[in-house]
């Protein structure tokens, strides 16, 4: 399989521009980055400023909502996939108690497109979640006994105070996540394993498939390159962004 | 009083509000478990059960009786803790270094360590595949291990990198001008204040080498080195049709690891994720 091999320049590098499939892998991983991360963060924001105040309980509440992020991956996959069923999961029957059709979540391609985000999205918002409390524990309490007293609202404060205090946090949060985001691939494979057609077929998915399904290794490495590629690149953005401010 | 009934709505909306968050997070487990314990044909019926009508244990004892889940069970069990001992020794190590002996070019040298992370693990998968086949390590726990440092140590380093500059380092001159050696005042007062960063590190690496699929779905083929993340995918991938009850099963003895560090070692996860992240 590898036994004899030969020096093909950069044809495989080439190739894989002029490569439709590739192509829009490519873009289909970007547009679901493009999605994914900000919703993500901005769940974890929300969650993060539910769960912040201290209340009776707020330990176990807490403990509640960070158990999506210990899971194991192949099993919220597949776990996913029973809630995304069609005849019997609990996602259609919440449609139909509230007299939606049911829909065929997993074998319609938007839909799986949405199906994999959601599930994205129950994995990770935890993780921004437990990132931005961190950060508002540091956030000075004098800071908003002063706004308090000049008569700022919660809104004025969360604005003026809150997202400036946690710009660094949000943005390692949005740098991590965006890398995080580029690898997805446990959840792709367990939930829609790239399909209806090439709905999900993430880069890193596709990798996979052209590896070690058709076992073309030498493309396979060329389009890790470029993924990486990328990566570097938006890593590089978000640092010096960073290190701006 | 007025201002008493608005403490007492806002709380009231807050319990609200944590009362949605934690059913989103949790429905889905428990629909996962629950389905583990449901009379065969009952995850098809419609409307759904949250809680099994007939709860049956024909799955819980069949993973064991017959697809030999102890197999899978032992190997993650070996491969997570050992892995995770293993890449908080090397980041211990490695972070001192950094840190405290100031290398030249050290802070080149972290960021090329975060860069290791961020490589994805699909196009790592490749080459590390050829490496182990050739010294025939494939289906063997110790490539596991081995492979699982290349997202380890990275993190682990981080992580305890985090950790070591808060300490001041003050606390080593002084034991050093006492007439302690480096390494005795490493293993002396360095040490025992890092614990809870290595404690934090170990945490963290032993959750991330439990869950991993990718490199032991391609460096595993057998009982001998399969891991319980292979586990659940074999049960999804079988011949017939989806053993979903095998599944819920498989998945619960598969989480429970994850309820154990969230209930007794919750402190330390935050904090080395965090820890990670922000230094």
């Amino acid at each position: 399989m590898y036994g004899r091999s030969q020096f093909v320049g950069l044809s495989n590098f080439i190739g894989l521009l002029f490569d439709d499939r590739f192509i829009t892998s490519m873009g289909l991983t970007c547009l679901f980055v493009a999605v994914a991360v900000p919703a993500e963060f901005l769940l974890g924001l929300g969650f993060a400023l539910t769960l912040h105040k201290e209340i009776p309980g707020g330990r176990t509440i807490r403990s509640m909502v960070l158990l999506p992020y210990v899971a194991v991956p192949v099993v919220i996959g597949l776990t996913w996939r029973i809630l995304f069923n069609y005849q019997a999961g609990l996602v259609n029957y919440l449609l139909y108690l509230i007299g939606l059709p049911k829909l065929l979540w997993l074998s319609t391609p938007h839909l799986a497109f949405l199906s994999v985000l959601i599930a994205d999205l129950w994995r990770w918002s935890p993780f921004a979640t437990l990132m931005i409390l961190a950060g508002l524990r540091a956030i000075p309490v004098d800071l908003f006994e002063a706004a308090e007293v000049d008569g700022a609202t919660s809104v004025q404060k969360l604005i003026w105070i809150t997202l400036p205090m946690l710009k660094p946090i949000i943005l390692v949060v949005l740098l991590l996540r965006t890398i995080g985001v580029f690898k997805i691939f446990d959840l792709v494979y367990m939930l829609t394993e790239g399909g209806p057609g090439n709905a999900t077929d993430f880069i890193s998915f596709y990798i996979f498939k052209v590896g070690f399904r058709i076992w073309n290794l030498g493309e396979a490495a060329a389009a890790s390159y470029y993924l990486l590629l990328i990566i570097l690149g938006i890593t590089f953005i978000l640092m010096r962004q960073f290190r701006t401010t | 009083m007025p201002g008493r009934t608005k403490v007492k709505m806002r709380l009231l909306v807050r319990y609200v509000l944590c009362g949605i968050l934690v059913t989103w997070s949790i429905i889905p487990m428990i629909w996962l478990v629950s389905t583990g314990f449901k009379s065969p044909g009952e995850y098809q019926a419609f409307p759904p059960t949250l809680w099994p009508t007939k709860p049956t244990l024909k799955y819980m004892v069949s993973i064991w009786s017959v697809y030999s889940a102890e197999m899978y069970l032992r190997n993650s069990l070996i491969v997570a803790p050992v892995a995770a001992l293993l890449a908080t020794i090397i980041g211990c190590v490695s972070a001192y270094s950094i840190v405290r002996l100031k290398p030249k070019g050290g802070k080149v040298l972290s960021v090329f360590i975060l860069v290791l992370w961020m490589l994805p693990p699909v196009s790592i998968i490749i080459p590390l595949y050829l490496i182990f086949s050739t010294v025939k390590l494939v289906d063997n726990v110790l490539a596991l291990i081995l492979a699982y440092q290349v997202f380890a140590v990275p993190f682990s380093v981080w992580i305890i990198r985090g950790f070591l500059q808060e300490l001041p380092e003050e606390f080593e001159d002084a034991a050093r001008i006492d007439g302690c050696s480096r390494l005795g005042a490493f293993s002396r007062v360095t040490l025992p204040l890092l614990a809870p960063g290595l404690v934090a590190s170990a945490t963290v690496v032993f959750l991330l080498c439990w869950v991993e699929f990718l490199f032991a779905l391609i460096l595993t083929h057998s009982l001998k080195s399969q891991t319980m993340p292979i586990l659940s995918y074999t049960a999804s991938m079988a011949e017939a049709e989806v053993l979903w009850g095998e599944i819920g099963s498989i998945g619960l003895v598969s989480m429970i690891p994850s309820f154990l560090l969230i209930l007794f070692l919750q402190k330390y996860l935050v904090r080395g994720l965090t820890m990670g992240g922000i230094k």
